[in-house]
């Protein structure tokens, strides 16, 4: 009852018209920002966080946070319209959102995410409502260990990737552990293949490679048709801009699974969004019937990770609220906007600051209702975008991924080693190395490797540290198995319980 | 026409009357240097971070207390720990529309770095500003009821306890380097990102005490979670003034983390001596105390643009003996 009348305090405050109006506007910036590849959410509230000092700090943080989830819509759309992702936690949407634009299908690829996200989105506040304070504390339970146990497991999820060349599997990952590897080391204060440049100190940032490894690859791609048409070879009707019910009936499961995955994933300071992407469309697949048709424009492969991403963009803020620590780069922006209006987000900021929070809290609920009626109605203009003939369309992917690797550091360097980014994609492409593998090497890389380092550290070098605590046990366990899938599979397999009806592959 | 001798002094007396106005007027204008365009404060760390708040707020109180004619714009150039963003001011000779914030980070990177980073000697030093204080903290519950108490557990059983602190070669782990030094210990110093990911590996448990700044540990203090146990400060600090300094508890040592401003090499004096001044009046102003002192929890300390070079040059010795000590400069 008395979570009742927290909400209903809340929807009391962001139900003003000046709240309102400050929800939409975040929701609208979250969302241009969004298709931004090189502008973050990060950078954005950063950015405005200096024109808030005279706005009441709820209506404030009511603006933040329509920036942070509406970034989550907005990523999507670059992803599936032109395959450049908007933002790095919508990598996993190119995959199959942008063979399903190439099928026609752009309408009901976006459609699905914004559902998919919105009713993720609701799921994850309500359970922010309901258990903000335990999540936090449950969320402090991982330390160094357990992050490493996370990152195995991630990587063991990577042996679904069974029907292709395994070799080529382990190759792709180890370009991007490599890649992880360059620049100045947290655990030795070492710069590592930096080469003396100092652009490279800091590593190469993630948006500056997807938008080469993506986006500039497919225009070299397809540079070698002769298509003078556009993306889209028939005409666009009505009926494919939504979705069908036989898609709501593939996506509904996804839609939760990736939901749920997103919401823990996110409560994890230094999970992240991203993260959350990718381990949704890893489980997805692995749940799958029908592994191998991931990656052809599957209604699925965009449902989980857009789910996923919402869902931790919006359960990140439980260790921000309940603890005053920031679970992510822009809630650490936030914790220093919270600081500038003077007020000091902590373990006693649910019983110093009610309004606040319960006014944030109840404004999710708007701000994604806004977003997904947003996306909605914007689906048919940009859909409409695939018809530009394919020769335009390519200079401004190229234009799209440059301004996005410029604008992280503002610096030229940055959009060179995209170009090389682009042709190492390209070569890929054409060598038929799968790019997923690269791709969350990368990003779980530096996790891997520091938890690793950190938590040999902790224990002064005794690898039991991995399996004596019950979070990094499971998660060890769960890796273990992943990695003996292959070998089980064979063994079945030579043992004929393949043939006997027993669906291998799906193991 | 035949220029006549009263023409002829007339003419000189108005030539010297001309070059005494514009010797007057040069003066005049120095002693005024005024900025006559906008200023572009270089930050060359994120949106978001510690240097950028700081540049915000001193854009903020500037504009609010009128002490500049006319308006900064703020760029960030992060990148390479600071030293791309610091090298892009430092190749700007003369550049009088340019400042940049200014930590020791950016003394103690170009050290580990090496070739190729500006230092502060590529730099005109402005004015110092605030600094941070480094404290260790623990849990409430820790049995560590005081910084004696750590110390003997890690004289009992050396390289045992834990300290987290922010990346190998930073701040804390030099400041952490002091402290071993100090007290004749050795601990286990467990490098992480941020101070962000210090404190929750702190709530967790998963470290036994963590260097951290007042801004990232007050608000886990007032809620009873967290306490610190020593300052690495020449004295106590008056918002916590229940925290005895390491100095007092018998290490002897202190560190600063400091907050100050610099401008493009081969500007001249005039220049300096404006935006000193300036700095100054701001440093001076209610709206600094209560605005960015206070509420980031910062202590002042304002130094002119000669002592800020003589205390970046004391800093820089020290920050280059620890460096040498724990491996990081051959």
């Amino acid at each position: 009852m008395e979570l009742w009348n927290n909400l209903m305090m809340g929807f009391a405050i962001s139900l003003t018209w000046e709240n309102l109006l400050y929800c939409l506007a975040g929701c609208f910036v979250g969302q241009m920002v969004g298709v931004l590849p090189g502008i973050g959410a990060p950078t954005a509230v950063a950015l405005l966080l200096p024109l808030t000092f005279s706005v009441n700090p709820t209506s404030a943080i009511i603006l933040f946070a329509g920036i942070y989830y509406g970034v989550a819509y907005g990523g999507t759309i670059t992803s599936v319209l032109i395959n450049v992702p908007g933002e790095s936690s919508s990598v996993m949407t190119c995959l199959d959102g942008y063979q399903m634009a190439k099928q026609g299908r752009a309408g009901a690829a976006l459609s699905v995410a914004a559902i998919g996200s919105w009713i993720a989105g609701t799921i994850s506040v309500v359970l922010l409502m309901a258990f903000a304070p335990a999540l936090a504390k449950f969320a402090l339970r991982f330390g160094p260990p357990e992050y490493f146990g996370l990152a195995m497991m991630a990587f063991g999820l990577l042996t679904v990737f069974g029907g292709g060349d395994p070799f080529k599997i382990i190759i792709s990952t180890l370009v991007g552990l490599f890649l992880a590897i360059v620049g100045l080391d947290v655990v030795s204060g070492v710069p590592r293949f930096s080469f003396g440049i100092p652009q490279l100190l800091g590593g190469i940032d993630f948006i500056v490679i997807i938008c080469g490894i993506f986006g500039l690859a497919e225009v070299f791609n397809s540079l070698e048709q002769e298509e003078e048409t556009g993306l889209l070879k028939q005409k666009i009707r009505l009926k494919d801009m939504f979705l069908t019910w036989e898609d709501w009936v593939r996506s509904r499961w996804a839609i939760l699974r990736g939901g749920v995955i997103g919401f823990f994933i996110g409560l994890i300071p230094a999970g992240g969004i991203t993260t959350a992407s990718f381990l949704a469309y890893l489980a997805e697949k692995r749940v799958s019937k029908h592994p191998e048709k991931f990656g052809t424009g599957l209604i699925e492969g965009i449902a989980s990770p857009e789910s996923a991403n919402n869902a931790a963009s919006i359960s990140g803020f439980a260790p921000l609220l309940a603890l005053g620590v920031p679970g992510s780069p822009t809630t650490a922006i936030m914790l220093a906007g919270f600081m500038m209006w003077g007020i000091r987000p902590g373990p006693l900021l649910f019983q110093n600051n009610a309004d606040l929070v319960w006014g944030l809290i109840s404004s999710k609920f708007i701000g994604n209702l806004l977003l997904v009626l947003m996306n909605i109605f914007l689906i048919p203009l940009f859909v409409s975008m695939l018809r530009v003939p394919y020769t335009i369309l390519m200079g401004f992917i190229v234009i799209f991924a440059s301004i996005g690797a410029f604008t992280v550091n503002n610096n030229l360097f940055d959009v060179w080693m995209m170009l090389g980014f682009g042709i190492l994609g390209y070569i890929m492409n054409k060598l038929q190395y799968p790019i997923v593998p690269l791709v969350l090497a990368l990003v779980l890389g530096r996790l891997a490797e520091n938890s690793l380092r950190q938590s040999l550290m902790l224990s002064g070098g005794d690898f039991s540290i991995f399996f004596t605590r019950p979070i990094t046990f499971v998660f060890m366990t769960a890796a273990i198995l992943a990695y003996l899938t292959p070998v089980i599979r064979w063994g079945l397999k030579k043992t004929g319980y393949g043939g006997k009806g027993l669906n291998v592959e799906s193991l | 026409m035949k220029e006549s001798p009263f023409q002829v002094k007339a003419f000189r007396i108005v030539m010297l009357a001309t070059l005494a106005l514009f010797v007057c007027g040069a003066a005049l204008q120095a002693a005024e240097w005024k900025p006559t365009k906008p200023i572009n404060v270089v930050v060359p760390y994120a949106p978001g971070g510690g240097s950028d708040v700081y540049a915000r707020a001193i854009d903020g109180i500037v504009k609010s207390e009128k002490l500049c004619p006319q308006r900064f714009i703020i760029e960030n150039k992060p990148g390479g720990s600071g030293t791309i963003g610091t090298t892009s001011v430092a190749q700007s000779p003369g550049n009088e529309h340019m400042l940049l914030t200014f930590i020791s980070g950016q003394v103690s990177g170009p050290l580990a770095v090496g070739k190729g980073a500006a230092t502060y000697r590529d730099l005109t030093m402005v004015a110092n500003l605030a600094k941070d204080e480094q404290f260790i903290v623990v849990k409430t519950d820790s049995p560590f009821k005081t910084i004696q108490d750590l110390v003997a557990a890690a004289k009992k059983t050396p390289g045992t306890v834990t300290i987290g602190g922010t990346a190998t070669g930073q701040e804390d782990h030099m400041c952490n380097r002091l402290f071993e030094r100090a007290a004749d210990i050795k601990v286990r110093y467990i490098p992480f990102n941020s101070g962000g990911e210090c404190i929750t590996a702190l709530l967790g448990g998963h470290v036994a005490a963590i260097w951290a700044n007042p801004g990232e540990f007050v608000p886990q203090y007032d809620a009873k979670m967290v306490r610190p146990i020593a300052v690495a400060n020449d004295k106590r600090v008056a918002l916590l003034n229940a925290v005895p300094t390491f100095m007092e508890s018998g290490y002897k040592f202190e560190f600063d983390f400091f907050r100050g401003i610099a401008a493009p090499p081969k500007i001249s004096p005039d220049v300096v001596a404006y935006y000193e001044t300036m700095m100054k009046r701001m440093t001076d102003s209610a709206a600094w105390k209560d605005n960015y002192l206070k509420k980031y929890m910062l202590s002042p300390l304002y130094l002119n643009s000669k002592d800020m070079g003589a205390f970046v040059a004391k800093n820089e010795k020290i920050f280059a003996d620890i460096l040498k000590d724990v491996g990081l400069i051959k």
